[in-house]
């Protein structure tokens, strides 16, 4: 994320963060990583466990490190880990909680709102997370989130959140299909909902992170399939077994530096993919996720008939954001990633979200106004 | 000389954070690296293609294994994958 310039640092304003190598994954692994854990078997064993206070508790994860690290312009590991279970313990999210702060501290900066918060200014954040969880205080105003606190105070363009959820720490005016994903989100502006395109475009993969082609169409394809993931109870950390191994092991090789090329170009046939999936009646050589419901439910399952589930589900929950209120108008980013160039020098380092708005609209059987159309709702069973 | 800076894997496994060699271009610096990797840890994991699979990035810039160096570059071998 460093390298390619992803790494949200001081609240969105840059995409490195020069003391990294201070808060990174290594660093926590070699000085403060005491065993990893996860379910019974698993071979990732995501969780991490760390000592805080003498005692062994769960370790923060990506986002958070990220966040409450170059995020608030925060070089102290022990810090990160000691919020983190604080944080946790307070029933709270650790990606909110750390980007309204990020928020308020650059509304400070700015001389919107006296809060007394600043950048790099980490003496008294614990008491902040008390007063949160309490409403005491700046905590009373600070638990009501960026979003609401920008209409308050102003800032709305630093406001990074979507649908009034905060976004995590990937930066997407450097992987703008992640841009996509976090505006057109049904959760808000969730990494993970948002579809995770991010890692076509530097976590995995190496495509044109900065070009709008195929990535509506990607959009969609992995937000369903995440989507049918999460409601059968699979892990969304498997998801990366979608990718051929090779691909992701051999970066530089000959066949990956290929695909990256070809998969701006391949919307129209990943279109087709999500229109007509149910006709994909075989599973993935490599994704096994389909198998699995064959074997554990003894469900006949296809790649394609997952792909729909999805779809399903995906439009369902839009069609019942829908009748509360929520439309194209909700779609947005804030001004930040859309409006100001992460890099001055180069215009094409922003979100064109309009321009994938559309495309992605048209993809999802939607009408402009981002609304689930009726010929849409039947196909997919949702209404008669 | 060139600095070389390692992640993941190789560094965890060995140890080694950042080590200077002399090599001309990237691809120079793979068997220099895994001869220091056995050297650190004489049953590293480490293996060839492991280093071969890294992205390069030199100056900041992500480059390529037949990159040149210049003497006094800081190079970065990163995993290939990561997230959450």
């Amino acid at each position: 994320m460093q390298m390619r310039k992803m790494l949200s640092t001081k609240n969105y304003n840059y995409g490195q963060y020069e003391d990294f190598e201070k808060v990174n994954g290594e660093t926590l692994a070699e000085g403060y990583n005491i065993v990893n854990k996860g379910c019974l078997t698993c071979p990732i064993k995501c969780a991490r466990t760390v000592r805080v206070n003498g005692e062994a508790v769960k370790g923060p994860e990506l986002e958070t490190l990220g966040l409450l690290g170059g995020g608030i312009l925060n070089n102290n590991l022990q810090k990160i880990l000691d919020w983190n279970n604080e944080i946790d313990e307070l029933g709270m999210d650790t990606i909110s909680a750390s980007s309204t702060l990020a928020y308020a501290m650059e509304a400070n900066e700015k001389g919107l709102w006296n809060n007394g918060l600043e950048f790099g200014k980490i003496d008294n954040i614990s008491q902040i997370w008390e007063d949160i969880a309490h409403r005491r205080g700046i905590g009373d105003e600070l638990a009501e989130g960026s979003k609401r606190l920008s209409e308050k105070y102003g800032g709305k363009e630093f406001a990074i959140q979507s649908k009034g959820l905060e976004l995590a720490a990937y930066e997407p005016r450097r992987a703008v299909g992640q841009g996509l994903g976090y505006a057109v989100s049904n959760r808000g502006g969730c990494h993970l909902n948002g579809g995770y395109m991010v890692i076509l475009e530097g976590l995995g993969l190496n495509t044109d992170s900065q070009t709008p082609k195929g990535k509506a169409d990607f959009t969609m394809m992995f937000q369903d399939l995440m989507e049918t993931i999460s409601a059968s109870g699979q892990c969304l950390f498997t998801s990366y077994a979608f990718f051929p191994g090779f691909l992701i092991t051999r970066p530089n090789g000959g066949i990956t530096t290929t695909a990256n090329k070809l998969i701006p170009h391949l919307g129209g046939v990943i279109r087709v993919m999500n229109r007509f999936s149910p006709a994909i009646a075989m599973h993935l050589p490599v994704f096994h996720h389909t198998k699995m419901f064959k074997y554990a439910l003894g469900m006949p399952m296809t790649f394609g008939k997952y792909l729909r589930i999805g779809e399903r589900g995906y439009t369902l929950e839009r069609y019942v954001s829908m009748r509360f209120g929520v439309s194209a108008k909700d779609d947005t980013l804030p001004k930040r990633l859309t409006h100001t160039p992460q890099d001055a020098n180069d215009p094409k380092t922003v979100v064109p979200l309009e321009k994938m708005k559309k495309v992605y609209y048209k993809a999802r059987g939607w009408d402009k106004d981002g609304k689930p159309t009726n010929s849409t709702l039947r196909r997919l069973q949702i209404v008669k | 000389m060139v600095k070389v800076k390692l992640f993941g894997l190789f560094r965890l496994d060995t140890g080694i954070k950042e080590i200077e060699l002399k090599a001309s271009t990237v691809k120079e610096l793979y068997p220099l690296l895994l001869d220091a990797a056995k050297k650190a840890k004489p049953d590293t994991k480490v293996t060839s293609k492991d280093i071969d699979g890294c992205i390069v990035v030199i100056n900041g810039v992500q480059s390529k294994k037949t990159s040149k160096l210049n003497d006094g570059d800081e190079i970065m071998l990163m995993s290939p994958v990561c997230g959450g």
